[in-house]
């Protein structure tokens, strides 16, 4: 490692003016409410190219030779803030920003690159970005917005079907997703059979979608990261905010501990479906409970100039009983401590301690009539992250992480008159661990660059008894191993690269490789996501997946940024990709392993996307050519199949029309090409009953898909400090049936010839829905 | 277990979704001959139906494949000839069982050899049927649900239970019930026909067959794959013990049977 830090520090003594040189470093933060600003700008008037850039907390650090500078800060959204300075020391200057006014607030955009033209400068390849409080306007299912399913209209990234939250990127697996809330890793994210995600708006500050040309200091999936930033709270004064929704009602509250010193935030969502429950006339279904809810709490507090303190949390279940007769909930909980110091003011240091669970349980019937079975997964984690700004050309981060998993993968407990044996499996334990240095660096006018390496190595561990399978499945040994005893270990090194080529300033070509390790892998046989998809650790049986991807881009803004032309291409390999013997068992399954068969897969697309940044009317079309393949030697005799979300074709197309200061229209349209899937070949009859039968894996598709949404923002009239708004959208406007998934029978209604009939099933037909939502400021 | 869990699953679908007949293409394959053996101990009956595949949407009944020699091997070699009688079925009556031994059925048509061996495990006896009324729920209306009272021997076991209400079969999918002692070892078990509520009055004879692994395997899949609504990510055949790509399966087994008529 040091070795390795001293090549990289070699490469960047870049000979230049030996004139004394000084930083100017501090914090950029909202004017209003004292959130800080990610993202946000700073620019050197007399400079050409020479700025800084906020990291999550607002710090931002710039290293200028002495003399008088103007200083131009900004970020989407915000009116610009001019400082004049005299550089001869070190200093440190905070900055607010005020939110722009009415006529600037046209200019705000869905999905923003903070800065005008920063989709061609930066290194880094396109990140998609969503602001949470900006999504508000585009329609979705029940009219419950949801980052999750907002990012799926985005290019490269596919839903995992009708109205689902789990998603698929650039043809990686579903677990192919790093999924972040603060740092922290959620298992799950979905809720109620994944129509929403575990993501409720109001709470959250800033999505970031990487999906190539990953930074080092992401590990862990092989896909994709998903970052999911909290709000910190209102420092300012106290405020609240919420909304009534058909399926659920939420309310935040924020406000300062202590003026500008710190501040909370509380944010809390219920689900109401099990109300609508209560009214059905269906004898069995009063009884019945069916809802989520999630709460965020998080505080910060500043202890000193240098130091600062901020504990976030996350707290999501589902609860689904019926009666006293059958019991489901689940959940994530996750928790977050981070303390940023600023050992100086070119370097900023972030030490977070983590915690993450996410448990499912279920029981049928009770006391001594019932049994109930239960697991989890349960993460500590502890990162350390530094920042070192060396100078205006140059941004290093390194740092270290380790997490110490433990997968409880089943227990069976059981009342005394339903004659089951008590079980419970082995925990499973691995510790994770990684370490990464990464340099962004400009090279003259033209040239950005980022450059990391990453390590990673996984132990899977004792105590516990691993089981040993050959290739056919059967069990060749069993051992028991001690506490902490290595059973197997992995490791790798993960090269990360981004560059930049800026052509002028509104045209640059960007390219990107990562090499990603993915150590823990999600089992799921089922179409539908589960809250009983178990994760497992890679092990002496199942090897890490490793994703490889190289990219290459073409960007283009037009009339000052106002549009912008994204054209994407890439190509990945997957390795040890994760399939299932038939009928395989995954739960309380002991040999869970002996069901897996291993193979690899590719995916390779282009991605076109105009998008409209500015003025009355904005939005994006996105166009998305693109292949996932599979091939395991143990399926259709190891020929190449299509992975489940192989759309050929895809578009996705989301207009808001800001029609006056009290109405936003606004709508979006998808099109794929129909999921590949498997369907009988030929039909036969055994034991009186008729059995389909399958040639090849997902050699058939499922009808196209294509969906019309429309929604419309009504902003009622305001008060001094107060603001409402009604949300009405339909989901589905024509009513398209899309096929949910499709079955074969001889017996649908109506049906008196006794030929088989292809059957779909469609889930929603037009749905309208209508949301309040409020404000005090 | 998983029927458990897509329970839920269908539940809440219920709510929302809408069905229709589509049009749809499949990838049609060349016949393939099927064959359904079974040898039932108890009653001394080997029975055979041997059919062909058909395609998907064809309206046609499953064509029945008439000529085959069929013969089955008997634990000490003696082959015994299982005549044909019309129809694709064969049957060969009054031949005697010895548990816990194999037994290997050839079938010779249009000059191809199929051929399979099973196991014809030993007989787990049902000690009784019990009834317990249930209130209205989920899982069904009101009414009496029939409990199987057996004593699971130690190692293994795979067992079948066939009902036979108010003297008719129930042959239909949603009502095929096959489990394992997986969670039960060794135990006293009380086994509930769940989902079927019963009035007073109503007969219940369950035929509680013991099955050798394989053709517990076999037919869980094949329950599966039959009662998959296109859920499944991965369908798969269910794996036969036929040989030269002959579909079906060769399953021995005995069974103990009990009545209850269900009272006040």
């Amino acid at each position: 490692m040091i070795k390795l830090k001293l090549i990289v520090f070699c490469l960047l003594l870049i000979p230049g003016v030996f004139a004394q040189n000084y930083t100017i470093s501090g914090n950029i933060t909202d004017a209003s409410n004292g959130e800080d600003l990610f993202g946000a700008s700073v620019v050197v008037k007399e400079l050409q190219n020479t700025g800084a850039q906020t990291n999550v907390y607002g710090f931002y650090s710039l290293t200028l030779p002495e003399g008088k500078y103007t200083l131009v800060f900004r970020s989407s959204g915000y009116s610009e803030t001019v400082k004049e300075i005299e550089l001869k020391e070190n200093i440190t200057l905070n900055v607010e920003l005020e939110v722009a006014g009415d006529v600037q607030e046209l200019e705000e955009v869905v999905i923003t690159s903070k800065k005008g033209n920063d989709n061609i400068t930066s290194a880094q390849m396109e990140v998609t970005r969503l602001d949470p409080k900006e999504i508000q306007t585009i329609p979705i299912l029940f009219g419950e917005q949801d980052v999750m399913k907002t990012l799926q209209l985005t290019p490269g990234v596919k839903g995992g079907g009708e109205g689902s939250a789990g998603f698929f990127v650039r043809g990686g697996g579903a677990d192919q997703n790093l999924i972040l809330l603060d740092e922290s890793i959620v298992y799950n994210a979905s809720h109620l059979l994944g129509f929403f995600s575990v993501f409720n708006s109001d709470a959250l500050k800033d999505v970031a979608l990487y999906k190539s040309g990953i930074p080092a200091e992401y590990g862990g999936r092989a896909s994709s990261v998903m970052d999911v930033k909290m709000k910190d709270g209102n420092s300012k004064h106290l405020s609240a905010s919420g909304g009534l929704g058909l399926i659920s009602s939420r309310l935040t509250v924020e406000g300062p501990i202590v003026k500008d010193q710190g501040s909370f935030i509380l944010s809390g969502r219920r689900s109401y479906a099990d109300i609508f429950l209560g009214l059905s006339n269906e004898e069995g279904l009063k009884d019945t409970k069916l809802y989520f809810y999630d709460l965020n709490a998080k505080a910060n507090y500043k202890i000193s100039e240098k130091d600062r303190i901020f504990l976030s949390g996350y707290f999501g279940r589902d609860e689904f009983l019926l009666a006293d007769q059958f019991g489901f909930d689940w959940g994530n909980t996750t928790g977050t401590l981070r303390w940023n110091h600023i050992f100086s003011e070119k370097l900023f240091s972030n030490t977070s301690l983590i915690y993450s669970k996410f448990d499912y349980q279920f029981t049928i019937g009770q006391g001594e009539d019932g049994f109930g079975i239960r697991s989890s997964i349960r993460d500590y984690n502890l990162k350390q992250d530094f920042t070192y700004y060396l100078n205006n050309k140059n941004t290093i981060k390194y740092g270290l992480n380790a997490i110490h998993h433990t997968f409880e993968p089943g227990v069976l407990e059981s009342g005394d008159n339903v004659g089951f044996n008590p079980i419970e499996l082995d925990k499973r334990r691995a510790l994770e661990v990684g370490a990464y240095i990464q340099n962004e660096q400009k090279v003259g006018t033209r040239w950005a660059l980022m450059y990391g390496l990453r390590y990673s190595g996984f132990n899977y561990m004792g105590e516990g008894t691993a089981y040993q399978f050959d290739e056919e499945g059967d069990l060749i040994e069993e051992r028991k191993y001690d506490s902490w005893e290595s059973i197997k270990y992995y490791q790798g090194f993960e090269p990360r690269l981004s560059a930049s080529y800026i052509i002028n300033e509104k045209t640059s070509v960007k390219a990107g490789f990562n090499r990603i390790f993915q150590y823990v892998h999600q089992l799921s046989n089922t179409t539908t996501s589960s809250p009983t998809d178990v994760w497992v650790p890679s092990s002496n049986n199942v090897k890490p997946q490793i994703g490889d991807q190289v990219a290459l881009g073409y960007y283009r803004n037009f009339k000052k940024n106002e549009y912008q032309l994204s054209v994407e291409t890439y190509y990945k390999w997957l390795q040890n990709q994760i399939d299932y013997k038939p009928n395989a068992d995954l739960i309380l399954n002991s040999t869970v392993e002996s069901e897996l068969v291993y193979g690899k897969g590719r995916a390779y697309g282009v991605e076109f996307q105009v998008k409209k940044t500015k003025g009355k009317f904005t939005g994006w079309v996105n166009y998305t050519l693109s292949r996932a393949l599979r091939q395991f030697d143990d399926i259709d005799n190891g020929k190449e199949f299509s992975a489940r979300q192989d759309r050929i074709h895809d578009v996705n197309v989301v207009l808001t029309y800001k029609l006056n200061k009290a109405l936003v229209l606004s709508t979006s349209f998808v099109y794929y090409t129909g999921d590949a899937v498997t369907f009988p070949s030929a039909l036969y009859t055994v034991d009186g009953i008729t059995v389909p039968y399958i040639e090849s894996r997902n050699a058939n598709r499922l009808p196209d898909y294509h969906r019309l949404d429309l929604g419309c923002t009504w902003y009622l009239k305001e008060k001094k400090r107060f603001e409402h708004n009604l949300n009405f959208s339909i989901y589905n406007v024509y009513g398209r049936e899309n096929a949910f998934s499709v079955r074969f029978t001889d017996s649908f209604e109506g049906n008196t010839t006794g030929q088989t009939q292809a059957v779909q099933t469609a889930l929603f037909k037009m749905i309208p829905s209508i949301t309040y939502n409020f404000n005090f400021k | 277990m998983k029927r458990v869990f897509i329970l839920w699953v269908v539940i809440a679908l219920a709510f929302v979704s809408c069905e229709k007949v589509i049009d749809l293409k499949v990838n049609d394959i060349e016949e393939k001959v099927v064959i359904d053996a079974n040898y039932d101990a108890v009653n001394q009956r080997v029975e055979v139906k041997l059919t062909t595949t058909k395609d998907v949407f064809s309206g046609s009944e499953f064509p029945a494949v008439e000529g085959a020699l069929i013969e089955i091997i008997d634990p000490s070699g003696n082959i015994t000839t299982v005549p044909g009688i019309g129809g694709g079925n064969y049957l060969l009556t009054g031949y005697a069982p010895e548990y816990n031994s194999n037994y290997t059925l050839r079938v010779n048509y249009n000059n191809t050899l199929y051929e399979a061996t099973t196991i014809l495990p030993s007989v787990v006896a049902l000690d009784s049927l019990t009834q317990e009324f249930q209130e209205a729920s989920i899982f069904g209306e009101a009414g009496y649900v029939v409990f199987m009272n057996f004593t699971d021997p130690l190692g293994a076991n795979y067992y079948r239970a066939i009902r036979k209400v108010n003297g008719e079969y129930l042959t239909e999918l949603s009502q095929q019930f096959i489990f394992d002692d997986t969670f039960s070892e060794g135990n006293n078990q009380k086994v509930p026909f769940f989902n079927s509520r019963y009035e007073i009055g109503d007969s219940v004879i369950v035929e509680f067959r013991s099955y050798s692994e394989e053709s517990y395997d076999y037919y869980t899949q094949l329950f599966d794959l039959a009662g998959d609504s296109g859920n499944n990510a991965a369908p798969a055949n269910p794996e036969t013990n036929w040989s030269n790509g002959a579909l079906g399966h060769f399953s021995a087994y005995g069974f103990d049977s009990k009545l209850i008529v269900i009272q006040e």
